[in-house]
């Protein structure tokens, strides 16, 4: 399924135009109320705002410009830096610049190069700054989402790929269920990579009925799993459970070598799933 | 026709009901592109403009799932997700934060706070149905 966005532009330059017009207010009072940290983070929010949604219309100078104004905006709410004049005076030029990104024609290349006053700008507001923390990261992270949305995929087709035979050890926190994280979901979406050929449950910290939090995850799981997935891919499963698990992925060398996946059959998987080995 | 189809298809209801998704993002049109791409894969959908406003729908809507942005007027997305895992009806339902901050930092907070997982703005709509596939029971 192909899902098409381009139908809420029109809502979003809309939207924007509303907060850069509300900033530009805003920055105005900000020279008799330097220090107003409400009125900062509401100029801070119009500049996310815009930055979230730029990036969904591939308008990348202003995905850009706004990031860098975010930036400095997020240092000012933060009172690391001063509202001086200087400063508002650069934001207020921003504003200009902002509406002329805005008003970009919808048809440009995303390639098409940022206007000269904004790069100036750019340079100008990255020079108020000392050295960039990571926050700089943020945009590189967003470009990638977009450019792996859009390329076709590097690694070989999955057809081509060598079945590989995986350990995963899932050793969930005692906390795990507080983030809302079923651990069930997630030995269902390991599972669905490939053919389970041995799922070992851990039980011995599951306490008496008596003393059961019905909240807390006492169990864990030794799974093999052979599948046709790169490790990365296998660790994705995980990835918004590495603070909360201990997760150990390793492979066998001597994947299966004929194309069928190995039948469940417990001498396919010799010394596996000896609970010690989740000890540590 | 029955009383119920009688009703028109917004009060039709598929036995055992959809999946019903909350939304919270302060930006209309970001609203707007999440709660479209989720209709388009099947689920109810319930927006709030902030935090109190989410919490104040939660009043009167059991969803399943949360997807909410971070930086909003009124209250924001860590404070909702702190005020949600108080509530005996959400404190195991998925939780996803919506942001463009790619750091590490504002991932944490999240995390600490008891978020599920996370959506990166801009997000790809298939990206986006994938996600919730994986953290829905």
């Amino acid at each position: 399924m192909k899902i098409d966005l381009s139908q809420f532009r029109q809502t979003f330059l809309q939207e924007s135009a509303d907060h850069i017009a509300s900033m530009e207010t805003g920055l105005l009072q900000l020279r008799t109320a330097p220090d107003d940290v409400e009125l900062l983070n509401s100029i801070f929010r119009s500049a996310h705002s815009i930055k979230g949604g730029a990036g969904s219309f591939w308008m990348k100078n202003l995905a850009h410009f706004t990031h860098s104004l975010e930036n400095l905006l997020d240092r000012m709410r933060s009172l690391e830096m001063r509202a001086t004049d200087e400063v508002i005076g650069i934001l207020l030029q921003s504003v200009d610049v902002l509406r002329n990104l805005l008003d970009a024609d919808p048809n440009a290349s995303p390639e098409t190069e940022m206007p000269a006053d904004a790069v100036e700008l750019d340079a100008r507001i990255a020079a108020l700054m000392p050295v960039e923390t990571d926050s700089a990261a943020a945009i590189p992270e967003d470009a990638r989402q977009q450019a792996s949305s859009q390329q076709e995929p590097q690694e070989p087709a999955e057809d081509a790929r060598e079945i590989v035979l995986y350990k995963v050890e899932f050793r969930p926190d005692r906390e795990m269920f507080s983030s809302g994280t079923n651990p069930i979901t997630l030995l269902r979406n390991l599972a669905a990579l490939g053919t389970v050929s041995c799922c070992h449950l851990h039980t011995e910290e599951l306490p008496a009925l008596a003393d059961l939090d019905p909240e807390q995850c006492y169990l864990s799981w030794t799974v093999e799993l052979a599948s046709r997935c790169v490790e990365a891919e296998v660790r994705e499963v995980f990835e918004f459970v590495e603070h909360l698990a201990e997760i150990r992925i390793s492979h066998s060398d001597a994947a299966p070598q004929t194309d069928s996946l190995p039948a469940q059959d417990s001498t396919a998987a010799p010394k596996l799933a000896e609970p010690s080995v989740l000890d540590g | 026709m029955n009383e119920e189809e009688g009703r028109g298809s917004g009060a039709f209801r598929r036995v055992g009901g959809l999946r019903k998704v909350l939304i919270v993002d302060d930006a209309v049109s970001m609203r707007q592109m999440v709660s479209f791409t989720l209709k388009q894969g099947g689920y109810e959908v319930v927006e709030a403009e902030h935090g109190q406003d989410a919490l104040s729908k939660l009043q009167s809507n059991a969803v399943d799932l949360i997807i909410t942005d971070l930086n909003m007027p009124v209250m924001d997305g860590i404070t909702l997700i702190q005020n949600v895992r108080k509530m005996p009806s959400m404190k195991s339902k998925p939780i996803l934060m919506l942001t463009t901050e790619g750091l590490a930092a504002k991932k944490e907070q999240g995390k600490a706070a008891g978020a599920t997982g996370w959506i990166v703005k801009p997000f790809d709509p298939d990206k986006l149905l994938q996600t919730l596939a994986k953290v829905l029971p």
